[in-house]
């Protein structure tokens, strides 16, 4: 590699690592500061001309260089035509008092402006205001659409909605996210974010509900309706019944069959919100599970409107019509590449003996 | 005969194809269809599906395999 390029014509962004090692060997004490190490030199001496007498300059000037207003860093490059040169970083272009060698070494200024740490975007500890939230992390109170998983495997589904019998308010999501296909022990635990989202780590600060009901999938030929569970939420004040400012916001108490061509929404883990259109119903499908083949039917087909409706991980997502009223139509639980499967919304609901908790 | 009977008569035959995921009831210009979700139209299965059924026009989806959603480490 030249080694013109590691100088860098330094625009901002990623000049953070040579600018450290520039401003580290400004600061070492001797000639033979630590990272400036002859070997590295050497080998870079070997595609191109020997940079030690050049590096050496640089180590005994650079410390008083670094204290002078508007030398943000010191290094060692070439001059355009192929000679050992140290660089020196400015602010702007008006920086004065640079000689213009330094030991018989030809010196060069580079223009780069300030020299900024890049840091590892924070991930925001409350749900995102207005366009970016992000349900694959940990939010309290959780809202639709968000990361939710069982504490027995490292996978990761969707909090689908907020559903309510009597006066006790359950999670709402497909058997397959939250019983784990029928595995998973009565009243175990519902974390949220769900363990693919926490690098599989078990965190049982992060639990939010207790697996409650599940409708058994049957494997092998016979007719399922629906993938569908609820789990017990532990404090009403850690779920939402809304999306984040993202989405469509509370979903309708009142359900609507799902029509040809009609306009449809959802709010999920991967794919966040999209609209879709319902492209086929009455649909008899084979899904493939990781237990086997189930098959359904009276399912709801979605198409995305623009790209795919859903990806893994939007499992148990609520799919409402694209509108104000946001009428839930369909719980999505499966899909191919360009489609989306649903069971209709009543079917869940009745299996689970519960309602909508919206508006 | 409607199509909720078409489908009735003729979903199991269509599902038994090889690559076919699934049968539903779809619309192509305002008429109801048989839509066929297949995971992938080769020559073979288009050659296997017929045109129409009782009138109703056979509208092929090109799907991939259909499988439940979840994130998984497994």
């Amino acid at each position: 590699m030249h080694f013109r390029t590691i100088a860098l014509r330094a625009t901002r962004p990623l000049v953070v690592g040579f600018a450290i090692f520039a401003a580290a060997c400004a600061t070492d004490s001797g000639p033979s500061g630590p990272s400036n190490d002859d070997a590295s030199f050497a080998r870079a001496g070997q595609q191109g001309p020997d940079l030690r007498a050049a590096s050496a300059a640089k180590e005994r000037h650079a410390s008083r260089l670094m204290r002078q207003d508007g030398i943000e860093g010191v290094g060692v490059s070439l001059t355009d035509d192929g000679k050992p040169a140290v660089v020196v970083f400015t602010l702007h272009g008006a920086v004065g008092r640079i000689p213009a060698d330094l030991d018989g070494i030809p010196v060069k200024v580079e223009v780069s402006g300030k020299f900024e740490a890049i840091l590892p975007r924070a991930k925001p500890p409350g749900a995102g205001g207005g366009g970016g939230s992000n349900p694959t992390s940990r939010v309290r109170p959780v809202p639709v659409g968000f990361s939710i998983g069982n504490v027995g495997e490292c996978s990761a589904g969707t909090y689908g909605a907020r559903v309510i019998s009597g006066t006790t308010r359950y999670i709402l999501s497909n058997n397959h996210v939250l019983a784990l296909q029928n595995h998973a022990a009565p009243n175990s635990t519902i974390l949220q974010p769900g363990r693919y989202d926490t690098n599989c780590a078990i965190d049982l600060g992060d639990a939010i509900a207790t697996l409650s009901d599940f409708e058994p999938i049957v494997f092998g030929g016979a007719n399922n309706t629906v993938d569908v569970a609820i789990a017990r939420i532990n404090n009403v004040n850690d779920v939402s019944n809304a999306t984040s400012s993202d989405g469509y916001g509370i979903p309708n108490k009142v359900t609507v069959p799902a029509a040809l061509n009609q306009a449809v929404q959802k709010c999920g883990r991967t794919t966040k919100c999209t609209k879709g259109t319902v492209s086929a119903i009455n649909a008899t499908v084979n899904v493939s599970y990781s237990d086997g083949v189930a098959r359904f039917v009276n399912q709801v087909v979605i198409t995305g409107r623009r790209g795919a409706f859903s990806r893994s991980g939007d499992s148990g997502s609520l799919i409402v019509t694209d509108n104000a009223a946001a009428n839930p139509v369909a719980l999505l639980f499966a899909g191919g590449q360009t489609t989306t499967i649903g069971n209709p919304i009543n079917a869940a609901l009745s299996a689970m003996g519960v309602t909508i908790d919206g508006k | 005969m409607t199509i909720s009977e078409v489908l009735r008569i003729h979903t199991d035959s269509l599902m038994a194809l090889p690559g076919v995921q699934g049968v539903a009831q779809g619309e192509l210009d305002g008429r109801p269809t048989v839509q066929v979700l297949v995971a992938e139209l080769t020559s073979d299965l288009r050659g296997r599906l017929p045109r129409e059924i009782e009138g109703y026009a056979v509208q092929v989806v090109e799907t991939g395999v259909i499988r439940a959603q979840p994130d998984s480490a497994r």
